[in-house]
């Protein structure tokens, strides 16, 4: 990063495409399909813009199902392929996620989450998806799902997912919230290098005339093989690779010292800004408290929350659901007690609501 | 003959065969057919896609030796386009089923046609759901027994060809797996085309046959077809195969792929006129600052947040700043708040909690809220004369500086009613001396809608006009 750069105000939604372009450098050709949908839309206007003036190609499709397969597409002849949508766009999408998976198609799907279910609440916020980022696909797949909470994070996690989904050719989601995608923060776009097209890696058109197909396979040659050994293989080769790697994809932030406090907020996305605001008063008020922020809501950060598992102490749930992360927290946490603090959507706590459950936790003040 | 000696065993995945197809059925001879076309245009082998959805004839894709993809069910034209567009080089082609590409997939064959991509759609006709044991689908005839239909198809089929002719595909033919070297001709044709192409080609079914007692379909198609040079409307109307087929041409029309083109050249060139604003950029002494502007839908709210949290960014780029905004669904009328906060810190929680400088377009958010207005012991109230009730306004310590002032109507009178939000921030501009005027300037300049921008600058120096009274 140069002090030098000026900084630019922008939206969450626009720093997704930002992210891509550095990723993208002047080498790679970005494909981004979509249908409109509140509030991920700006995501799409901003790459209609920028993307043909850098070599790139936009395009509406007529539906998410068709913009989650033409990504797939894309990502099989070696773009830099994207799509985003919103939570009823992602339930389309959950078929294609699979899809991509299964042919090792390395894409980015963009989620901005809203409330719901169903329509919703379109202008607001939710987070209500986490579980299905991670399930939502029939047969099990490997899952990569980044949760940034903030404009600039979300460049560097849209470059990120992009590294991730080319290193490990399947998709990769970035989640964000109606609140970061809409918000504006003024960030330094920062000087990441461009991700090169893997040389080892077969893509169409190269040559190597290869077959990619839905169905269960051969792993050496992708052509179908349908027998109960090769979906041993496949699926196991496929869920390995975030399995294998996990320790180095996991991403969190801490505030505080959770080893040490008495209570640990675990939150994530916009939630996670009121959860610090509120910690920053706390701790003014020598409450013994902590946070826990999932950056990589999947992989899970399980063995941070295995090591931290050694005394009685709260783990605080904050998400705006009926608690979905808290399902996951509570899998690894035996001796502390997992609580939960949770709003339906359309906004986040106040630092003053999280304060005052906080205060009900603590009892060293 | 050894069968890697095949004249065309470059193109054939010869470890898939045998082929799963059945005895008697004709997909075969399409793939051929296609193989056919692929050589006699001499295509590179390297730089030819298939692509196809599920079914029985989407099997094509994993016997040729070509770059493939399987994809999903229906899926084939949307996965085929993404290729597409990473990669223009690349001869796209997509082979499917009637269930896949006009049932399924029908929504993404309409869009194919509009958005007029160079890609070969091969839609292999065999009138139902094959491989999942003969259920009915889009062009079943009326009448035709299936497994879902055992008392005979009450739907009406669809017709191809005409459904390709209205969504705009450039080329569209007809074929049958009965008549190689017409069907040969005419996917050559189509792959010359340089716009999106369709070739409907009938084949038999062993399943159709048997269900419906037909001794061969292949016999009924050499029996009913007729090549045609010329196609008339009733021929793209033929809504019976079992009493005529023509088989033929019905377009080939690149044109649209060049209009096509020819638009995406003139939008790369831009136009218009330029404005420019000077301003100087210091440092702002700001340590924290809660800015809300709120009103209804239409009013330009957020707009108006954009132009504070722009306008503090000119003055000092050094500032912690976020915007943030609600609304709902709703274009106008809804409630609508946008919220700027200003922090020589880290911004942590990016909403508004206690404002220092209120900005009511409207007084909807407050009554929603119950009637009560939260300012800071020592901000700022903005309000628009004709679109907040006084009364909510009375009962603030000596130490709330409280503007009334009538943004709208200076709108309304002088400009247009959408810049009130302008007018406002001029007035505001001359009021607190926070943000300096060029700063402000530079920032409506920014998000100014193109010829918009004279408008836009005049309603801010007249609320700046009026903020001197
Ligand atoms: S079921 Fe019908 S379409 Fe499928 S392979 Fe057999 S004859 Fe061909």
């Amino acid at each position: 990063m140069t002090d030098a750069k000026q900084r630019v105000l922008l939206t969450g939604n626009d720093a997704v495409v930002e992210g891509l372009c550095c990723a993208a450098g002047d080498k790679r050709r970005i494909v981004y399909a979509g249908y409109p949908i509140t509030p991920a839309s700006e995501i799409a206007t901003r790459a209609s813009v920028v993307l043909p003036k850098r070599g790139g190609a936009f395009i509406q499709m007529e539906d998410e199902i068709g913009s989650i397969q033409a990504v797939a597409g894309a990502g099989l002849a070696g773009a830099i392929a994207v799509t985003a949508t919103s939570g009823p766009g992602f339930s389309l999408m959950s078929e294609g996620l699979g899809f991509a998976a299964m042919v090792e198609s390395p894409l980015i799907c963009v989620n901005v989450q809203r409330g719901g279910p169903s329509t919703g609440m379109p202008t607001w916020m939710g987070q209500g998806d986490m579980m299905q980022a991670r399930w939502g696909t029939h047969g099990e797949r490997p899952v990569i799902v980044l949760v940034p909470n903030s404009v600039e994070e979300t460049l560097l996690l849209s470059y990120e997912a992009c590294m991730l989904s080319q290193k490990y050719l399947m998709p990769v989601v970035l989640m964000l919230d109606e609140i970061i995608g809409h918000m504006e923060e003024p960030i330094t776009v920062p000087d990441l290098p461009p991700i090169p097209l893997d040389q080892d890696v077969e893509i169409i058109g190269d040559g190597h005339r290869f077959h990619r197909t839905g169905l269960t396979h051969d792993l050496e040659n992708h052509l179908p093989r349908i027998n109960p050994q090769a979906e041993e293989d496949v699926v196991r080769y496929l869920l390995d690779k975030v399995k294998r790697d996990a320790k180095e994809i996991v991403k969190y932030e801490t505030y505080g010292n959770p080893a040490d406090a008495e209570v640990v907020v675990v939150c994530y996305g916009s939630e996670s800004r009121a959860v610090k605001a509120a910690i920053k008063q706390a701790r003014k008020k020598k409450f013994n408290v902590a946070m826990l922020r999932l950056i990589t809501a999947w992989p899970f950060p399980k063995d941070f929350f295995r090591k931290l598992d050694t005394k009685k102490r709260v783990y605080l749930v904050a998400e705006v659901n009926a608690g979905q992360m808290r399902i996951e927290v509570e899998r690894y946490i035996k001796k502390g007690t997992v609580r939960r603090l949770n709003l339906m959507g359309g906004r986040i706590h106040t630092p003053a609501e999280i304060l005052y459950a906080l205060k009900s936790l603590v009892t060293s003040h | 003959m050894r069968i890697s000696e095949h004249p065309y065993a470059d193109l054939l995945r010869i470890e898939m065969m045998p082929n799963i197809w059945c005895s008697g059925c004709r997909i075969g001879r399409v793939k051929n057919a296609f193989i056919e076309a692929i050589e006699h245009l001499g295509h590179d082998h390297d730089r030819c896609t298939v692509v196809s959805g599920i079914g029985c004839s989407s099997r094509i894709a994993g016997y040729l030796r070509l770059d493939g993809i399987h994809a999903t069910h229906g899926r084939a034209i949307p996965t085929a386009l993404g290729v597409k567009l990473a990669n223009p080089k690349l001869k796209v082609s997509v082979m499917g089923g009637d269930g896949d590409i006009l049932g399924i997939g029908g929504n993404h064959f309409l869009a194919l046609g509009r958005h007029g991509y160079d890609i070969n759609v091969f839609c292999l006709n065999n009138f139902g759901y094959s491989m999942t044991g003969f259920q009915h689908g889009p062009t079943t005839p009326l009448g035709a027994r299936t497994i879902t239909t055992s008392a005979g198809n009450p739907y009406v089929p669809i017709n191809p060809v005409a459904v390709a002719m209205a969504a705009g595909h450039t080329f569209v033919a007809r074929s049958t797996s009965s008549h190689p070297y017409h069907l040969i001709d005419c996917m050559i044709s189509a792959m010359k085309n340089a716009g999106p192409s369709f070739v409907e080609v009938l084949i038999p079914c062993m399943l159709f046959e048997r269900r419906n007692k037909i001794k061969s379909l292949e016999a009924l198609f050499v029996e009913k077809a007729k090549i045609k040079e010329t196609m008339s409307v009733e021929d793209i109307n033929q809504d019976d195969f079992t009493k005529e087929i023509s088989l033929g041409v019905f377009r080939n029309a690149p044109k649209r792929e060049k209009h096509r083109l020819s638009l995406v050249k003139a939008a790369k060139k831009g136009t218009g006129k330029q404005y420019h604003v000077d301003f100087q950029s210091m440092t702002s002494g700001i340590k924290h600052m809660q800015i809300r502007m709120e009103g209804t839908g239409g009013q330009g709210i957020v707009q108006g947040g954009k132009t504070l949290i722009n306008a503090a960014m000119n003055m000092d780029p050094k500032l912690n700043s976020t915007l943030t905004k609600k609304y709902g669904p709703e274009m106008k009328g809804g409630s609508c708040v946008a919220d700027v906060l200003l922090s020589s810190q880290a911004i942590d929680y990016p909403f508004v909690e206690v404002p220092d400088l209120l900005l009511m377009m409207s007084d909807l958010v407050t009554k929603e809220r119950g009637g009560e207005v939260i300012i800071n012991k020592n901000g700022t109230i903005v309000a628009d004369e004709s679109m907040v009730d006084f009364s909510l306004l009375d009962n603030f310590p000596e130490t709330v500086k409280v503007f009334k002032m009538p943004a709208t109507r200076i709108a309304r009178e002088n400009f247009r009613v959408v810049v009130a939000n302008n007018v406002l921030m001029g007035f505001v501009c001359k009021k607190t001396s926070v943000i300096d005027k060029n700063c402000f300037k530079a920032a409506i300049l920014k998000s100014a809608p193109p010829g918009t921008e004279e408008m836009n600058l005049a309603a801010f120096d007249a609320g700046y006009e009026f903020g001197k009274t």
